[in-house]
């Protein structure tokens, strides 16, 4: 821990030469790991009901407005609907999702979720959340947006909407507004059964995977919601 | 005595004679069908009839009484889903007037040697006449218009022949899918976005559609413009098509008329015409054995949809084409055509000329003598011709075709085929941008349920993909046994 403070300074840069190097493998990056211990002493000390201090804890990756920040592997939070950010957090506090051992951002974040009081906390949270105004992220894939309107019309629409603006009745999260790179990665994680393996909305997910064969897929489709979003 | 008792119960066993029952105006269809029995005619006369009418006998006839051009007429107020739903064998319906309902004007369930005819159906929603998964039958002398997917939708069957019915104002005038030995012969099909359809739909049960005549139709000016509901794989179909044969095999093309439609008179192709999703292994995509005979075709292609154009322009030609094949493995020599000089056609430079001159010989694809009745021994064969009958007419594995795949069902349906059962019954619209789905009320609760099962077992290699699903892929592995 107190290698963790002395480091804290100057290992910015360091951490992002570490996490370009090894874009391949995910790796918890030095700051990012102070970052959570500063989050969780926020989390831990603050007052359930004030969203707005809370979230202290959360913008040193998700940023000041919920924007995300792919350097630190951060998704956007500000287009999600509120139903489906709840369940997340829900899940990542009780231990239904970053439980597995090769999700290591998702195990980053379950050990900050852990530390959120309790419901009353994560319900100021989200409202918070909800209250930061929607920005569409910025594109990073380059994916063919006329087959990916195809496969989505096809298959995804099913569930996430027209839009993808995501159907409550269906558990569907919204999909337009969520970064383009965090969805073809949580994607993949699904289709490894690395995420959805202890949650039963995430299994569906799990299941629906070989609906997309090929990653090109995945980025086509992933391309053609970024569209939607814009 | 044991003589006049033998007699006595040969007596008993006599069918009772087929008698006519009169419906009129202010009766119940439904109610005369379920006082039927095998044999009977139900004589519905002039009158307006607001109900959803489901056949599950053997043998029964309904045949409109039209009295100095009153009609009989069953009438959806865009409220009803289905008019008529047969799965009896031997199933005649003629003489009605169908109009407004939601998904279907006449829909066949698995029901064998059907006869439908002079039936005059406007605005039915989905489909207009639509006998799926059943053996030998005959659609004739219908009119139909405004449908939003399909006038006449032949769907997974055998031995049916299509003639001299008019299909205008509709999406689709006639599909004939995932079907083999077909004719469709002296239709007048107009003033739809696609005049005459041929193909297979991948991700269904039945997966080919071959040995299949498309002969003396008028297939004029298919320009109206798409209006399938969005996202569906109908909507995807370009507007101004005459004939399109898509994936299906040995299908011969002779005697048409084929003019004024604005992209193509005909379009011969593999399934990436429509979608790039047909991603089913068992579905052979390449239309093979394609027969082009003599047609009549001219004023094709003169305001093609853009992928087309484009075609043209790699051409330098400023007309579209009578034929269209340039879509990958359809430009084979293993497809023919007769006379091919008399057409602007792209994409049949490596075809041969037919050996064939004509189709005449085959005058008719009805089987001579009457299809069996599916034979039904088990409950496990029930259950399978009920999906096959009832619910892939909607639900196709993994893209959308009218309802959602069948694929995102086991999703979110994985371990509680219940939950599927009582949403049969009681389905309640979740979806924006689909229909709503029809109930299934009028199946048991135990046939429901058994459906429900037999649906989250389709394909369970996929269900393998999720190891904490083990319980269901066993429950599936017990079920095939």
């Amino acid at each position: 821990m107190i290698i963790n403070r002395l480091l804290l300074k100057g290992s910015v840069v360091a951490a992002l030469v570490l996490v370009a190097a090894c874009s391949d493998e995910p790796a918890v990056s030095v700051d990012s790991q102070a970052a959570a211990e500063q989050a969780q002493n926020v989390l831990a000390s603050g007052d359930v009901n004030d969203g707005k201090q809370l979230y202290v804890a959360c913008q040193a990756c998700h940023g000041a407005k919920g924007g995300g920040n792919k350097a630190m592997n951060a998704p956007s939070l500000v287009n999600q609907s509120p139903w489906y950010v709840k369940r997340q957090l829900m899940a990542f506090k009780e231990g239904r999702r970053g439980t597995h051992p090769d999700d290591v951002y998702g195990q980053q974040m379950a050990a900050i979720a852990t530390t959120i009081a309790d419901e009353a906390a994560v319900d100021s949270l989200v409202a918070y959340v909800d209250s930061l105004p929607d920005r569409a992220p910025e594109a990073t894939l380059d994916g063919n947006v006329k087959k990916g309107a195809d496969f989505y019309s096809m298959v995804c629409g099913s569930c996430h909407g027209p839009n993808a603006e995501g159907n409550e009745l269906l558990d569907s999260p919204a999909l337009a507004g969520v970064d383009d790179w965090y969805l073809a990665r949580q994607f993949e994680l699904f289709r490894k059964g690395i995420r959805g393996a202890d949650d039963k909305y995430g299994r569906q997910m799990v299941m629906m995977a070989p609906a997309l064969p090929t990653e090109e897929d995945v980025h086509n489709v992933v391309s053609y919601i970024q569209s939607l979003a814009e | 005595m044991k003589k006049i008792t033998l007699l006595l119960s040969l007596l008993l066993c006599l069918p009772a004679m087929a008698k006519d029952i009169i419906v009129k105006d202010g009766d119940s269809i439904q109610a005369a069908v379920n006082e039927a029995v095998s044999g009977d005619v139900i004589l519905i006369h002039p009158g307006t009839y607001r109900e959803s009418v489901y056949v599950d006998k053997d043998n029964i006839t309904l045949r409109g009484v039209v009295v100095e051009g009153e009609w009989p007429v069953m009438e959806g107020d865009h409220k009803l889903n289905d008019a008529i739903l047969y799965s009896g064998n031997n199933f005649t319906v003629e003489w009605l007037k169908i109009v407004h309902y939601k998904g279907n004007a006449i829909m066949g369930q698995s029901g064998n040697n059907y006869v439908i005819r002079n039936n005059w159906v406007v605005d039915t929603g989905v489909y207009g006449i639509f006998p799926q998964y059943g053996k030998n039958g005959l659609i004739e002398y219908n009119v139909l218009s405004g449908i939003e997917d399909a006038a006449i939708y032949v769907g997974m069957c055998d031995n049916v022949d299509v003639k001299h019915n008019e299909v205008f104002d509709s999406v689709a005038g006639i599909e004939i899918e995932n079907t083999r030995h077909a004719l469709v012969e002296n239709n007048y099909a107009h003033n739809n976005t696609a005049g005459i359809l041929v193909f297979i739909t991948p991700g269904l049960p039945i997966k080919t559609a071959y040995d299949i005549i498309v002969r003396d139709n008028f297939v004029v000016n298919n320009n109206t413009p798409n209006f399938g509901a969005p996202g569906s794989i109908v909507s995807k179909v370009p507007v101004g098509v005459g004939i399109v044969v898509m994936a299906a095999d040995d299908v011969k093309i002779e005697g048409n008329i084929i003019t004024g439609n604005q992209t193509a008179g005909i379009v011969i192709t593999d399934l990436a015409f429509v979608t790039d999703v047909a991603s089913d292994k068992e579905s052979e995509p390449n239309p093979d054995n394609i027969k082009v005979l003599d047609n009549l075709m001219f004023n094709n292609g003169f305001d093609p949809v853009a992928e087309v154009k484009a075609a043209m322009l790699t051409k330098f030609k400023t007309t579209g084409p009578d034929i269209l094949a340039n879509i990958g493995s359809a430009q084979e020599p293993d497809n023919c055509i007769l006379n091919a000089e008399r057409y602007t056609s792209f994409g049949i430079g490596k075809w041969s000329k037919c050996e064939l001159t004509t189709t005449a010989d085959v005058t008719t694809y009805l089987l001579p003598a009457d299809a069996a009745p599916r034979e039904i021994e088990t409950d496990a064969d029930r259950v399978a011709r009920l999906y096959k009958g009832i619910c892939a007419g909607c639900h196709a594995y993994n893209l959308r075709m009218i309802g959602p795949p069948a694929m995102a069902i086991q999703a979110q349906y994985y371990d509680n085929p219940q939950g599927i059962a009582d949403y049969l019954a009681n389905p309640v619209k979740k979806r924006p941008d689909f229909p709503p789905m029809p109930s299934q009320g009028h199946l048991s609760e135990e046939l429901r349920l058994k459906v429900a099962e037999y649906m989250l077992c389709l394909s369970p290699k996929n269900l393998e993909a999720v190891a904490a699903n083990q319980g269901q892929v066993a429950k599936c592995e017990k079920m095939s046994k």
